[in-house]
């Protein structure tokens, strides 16, 4: 018998068979529905959730990066936190740790599809940025 | 259900129906207690050291599964930084050790690849524990741990400031977890 099915007892546990404390370890960036365009910029929320999909309150270093020619910053009086690279297309950011979350604001002149994309970096914890974010600039 | 097992005989025992050895005092996790198992228990040689789950079911309860119930070798994948103290070698200098741990808090004795950056106004090399890989003498290097998990640092800084030290993933990095930096008060 290989050692596999030896321990597939372990291999069925699912995420939603993780303790909560165990759960909260791991960071999952998604990101809300981006807001309507209004002069040149779109907001949009990254909120942080565990892997079970519940919201998770902590101050996680995040790089964000987004297409060449827009430029991000911490959107007015938004939760969040700059830490390196506001108005530019490559920023370092904390997220709230009241909330989990950061207010990006994007800023584009001309027409066209901005990705943002989210990664771990110096001072990031276990964070998965798998999903990242299409905003529509007419 | 998972049940947890302990070998309380004095020798290396097959475990019925598991295909596999465990020696005194080893522990595993059986999905259910079958007939071999129990036996196994009445005849002193395994005993219960711990349960999760209902035993009428073969599922865990939502909730249940902590990272101190992970085997070994799964909690070494998620590798923690941990800082020690800084110590003053001069004026100008002090040491401060990085050690890898995994989510249960013991030490991860495998070397690691990390990126590691301070205050630009600083730098860094590699002590005693260790292997540089670039940046040496510089605030932004990326460097090996020890077979140990340990990675020493050489700070240099001529200002009266505080240094600021962050760890981080880079290209050969494992999962890792490094929220927690290191500040290194220098006082000329």
């Amino acid at each position: 018998m290989p050692i596999q099915d030896a321990v597939s007892p372990v291999q069925k546990v699912t995420t939603s068979e993780l303790d909560k404390d165990f759960a909260d370890a791991f960071a999952v960036v998604n990101w809300d529905d981006p807001g309507a365009e209004a002069d040149d910029k779109i907001a949009v929320t990254l909120q942080l959730t565990n892997p079970v999909k519940d919201d998770l309150a902590v101050k996680e270093r995040i790089r964000l990066t987004c297409t060449t020619g827009a430029t991000m910053n911490l959107a007015p009086a938004g939760a969040g936190t700059v830490l390196s690279g506001a108005d530019s297309d490559d920023m370092i950011v904390e997220t709230d740790e009241a909330t989990g979350s950061f207010d990006l604001e994007v800023t584009n002149d001309g027409a066209g599809t901005v990705t943002v994309i989210g990664g771990a970096t110096q001072g990031s914890g276990f964070v998965h940025c798998g999903e990242s974010v299409d905003l529509t600039f007419a | 259900m998972l049940i947890k097992l302990r070998n309380i005989s004095n020798t290396t025992i097959d475990v019925p129906g598991h295909g596999m050895v465990l020696k005194p005092g080893a522990a595993m996790w059986a999905d259910s207690l079958t007939a071999d198992l129990q036996a196994a228990i009445e005849g002193g040689y395994l005993s219960i050291i711990d349960q999760v789950g209902d035993p009428s079911s073969g599922e865990l309860p939502d909730g249940s599964v902590t990272a101190a119930k992970l085997a070994a070798g799964l909690l070494d994948r998620y590798v923690v930084v941990d800082w020690s103290d800084p110590e003053t070698v001069n004026p100008t200098t002090q040491r401060v050790s990085i050690q890898l741990k995994n989510l249960g808090g013991g030490d991860i004795a495998d070397p690691h690849t990390l990126r590691v950056t301070c205050d630009d106004r600083a730098n860094m090399t590699v002590g005693e524990s260790g292997t540089i890989l670039s940046g040496d003498d510089s605030s932004d290097m990326i460097a090996h741990t020890d077979p140990n998990g340990k990675l020493d640092l050489i700070v240099s800084c001529d200002q009266a400031i505080t240094v600021s030290i962050a760890a981080g993933p880079t290209q050969l990095s494992p999962i890792l977890d490094c929220r927690d930096g290191c500040d290194i008060s220098f006082e000329q």
